[in-house]
């Protein structure tokens, strides 16, 4: 990528995929528009195709994410069994759930965002991911109508 | 790499970094680390130009490098203090920037870095006292100069500040820092184009100039109050660090979330619909708001003429 042998820290080594590289605010935008389900890979190819410096992070921080949402889930899920919640409770839940996402996906836009930027420096600009977001907004009613026949914890992670 | 192409190499690199062509100096860098990978020097150098560049971390690892190379020398202590800053780790960084002023006790720049870190400790009686002792050691240097008057012009003092100003740029009349202190101080005494025009004569000399870059959004905040609350709100958000910012901004969320469940909760959907056409304004301002602030500013940067020798 650089023009010299000597590679700073965190330049980016983009392989064969580095034509898909989009800038992280599309997967974050699709994040919040539709979910789990187009964002987190989507997050994560794009982590894999720069090869950044954060790759690793960046990739423990979707499993954290998911995580994190399973471990909601799982404690709400055990509390109602055990003592019982209160019906009002759930819309909180609700939201604890949205911000533990929208939080994971900021983390990760912040340092793809670096990554990218000297991505940008280097090999041009970024691809555009406006086409991936209307096609997501096309296959989200299909996704959405799938993950409703699935288990309960799925949807609330993916969606 | 030979001793003379090395050396040669090295002029380019200080002159480059010298006239804020920061990424010219890095390729510079990488061509030496290249030739030698154990080149304290060009290491310590590499960590100062990625701190310009904004990258922390590699700036980090880069004077990580250069101290184990050479644990002895003030260069590379000085060139860790200043990662360290990039970093935020303040206290660790003043250690470093101490050693480093102890290894070359009759350095003015070395007073004048560690100034900065106990400026941004505001500890203002240590930087009063480093700023005076460097312009003790050297009294023409502009840089002191300009640093006494940056405590004067925050200070509250504007025609003291205008003093220092005008005297460093009759010792370097293209001093960027004493621009941009003369335009700092034109702007606060209310003269927007006279502010303007040294925001802009210190860009011809560096496109890429921080405090320059910095002047100029200033005023184009002073002149669009709307845009210019913007500017303010972004600052502010920019002087918390990423982590902090992130945990402001889910704040804000989780604060409208709620607020719009409570209120439909207790039967109040009306409150719930203007709490959510408030998030929605914010929402288009935060997005829109920087758009327009940029291409206001860049408008005003392509008026800018490059200084013949850049």
């Amino acid at each position: 990528m650089s023009e010299s042998g000597y590679r700073i820290l965190d330049e980016p080594r983009p392989g064969h995929l580095s034509h898909l590289i989009v800038r992280p605010f599309w997967p974050l935008l699709s994040l919040m528009l539709y979910g789990g389900w187009i964002a987190w890979p989507w997050l994560a190819f794009n982590a894999y195709a720069l090869q950044g410096s954060s790759l690793r992070r960046e990739l423990l921080l979707i499993a954290g994410a998911l995580a994190a949402v399973v471990a909601i889930i799982v404690a709400v899920e055990v509390l109602e069994q055990t003592t019982g919640l209160p019906e009002w409770i759930y819309p909180y839940v609700r939201i604890g759930l949205i911000v533990g996402k929208i939080t994971f996906g900021y983390l990760i836009y912040m340092s793809q965002e670096r990554s990218v930027a000297l991505y940008e420096h280097f090999a041009g600009p970024a691809q555009s991911g406006v086409f991936v977001v209307v096609a997501a907004w096309l296959a989200d009613r299909f996704v959405v109508g799938l993950l409703a026949s699935g288990p309960a914890i799925l949807r609330l992670v993916l969606l | 790499m030979s001793d003379a192409i090395r050396e040669r190499e090295y002029g380019l690199v200080l002159a480059c970094m010298r006239r804020g062509l920061i990424h010219k100096a890095v390729d510079g860098l990488k061509r030496i680390l290249t030739e030698d990978p154990d080149d304290a020097t060009a290491h310590a150098l590499l960590a100062h130009c990625l701190v310009s560049l904004k990258r922390p971390h590699a700036a980090l690892h880069e004077a990580r490098m250069a101290l184990t190379l050479d644990p002895e020398s003030s260069q590379v202590h000085s060139a860790m203090g200043h990662a360290l800053i990039a970093n935020r780790k303040l206290r660790e960084a003043l250690r470093h920037l101490e050693q480093a002023r102890d290894m070359e006790p009759e350095s003015a720049q070395r007073a004048l870095d560690l100034a900065g870190a106990h400026a941004l400790l505001d500890e203002r009686r240590e930087q009063l006292e480093l700023v005076a002792r460097a312009r003790e050691l050297e009294p023409d240097l502009p840089e002191a100069i300009v640093a006494a008057g940056e405590i004067e012009l925050d200070g509250g003092n504007v025609s003291a500040a205008y003093a220092l100003a005008r005297e460093a740029l009759e010792l370097e009349p293209e001093h960027i820092d004493a621009l941009v202190l003369m335009g700092r101080c034109e702007l606060r005494s209310g003269n927007i184009d006279a502010a303007r025009e040294h925001a802009k004569w210190a860009l011809s000399n560096n496109p890429e100039d921080v405090g320059a870059l910095y002047l100029l959004s200033s005023i184009k905040a002073r002149e669009n109050p709307l845009l210019g609350l913007w500017w303010r709100y972004s600052t502010w958000m920019n002087e918390r660090g990423s982590g902090m910012a992130i945990l402001l901004l889910v704040g804000a969320f989780v604060v409208y979330r709620v607020a719009v469940q409570i209120s439909i909760d207790a039967g109040a959907s009306e409150v719930a619909n203007v709490v959510q056409y408030v998030w929605l304004g914010i929402c288009v301002y935060t997005w829109v708001g920087p758009v327009l602030f940029q291409r206001a500013v860049r408008k005003e940067l392509g008026q800018v003429e490059l200084a013949r020798d850049f």
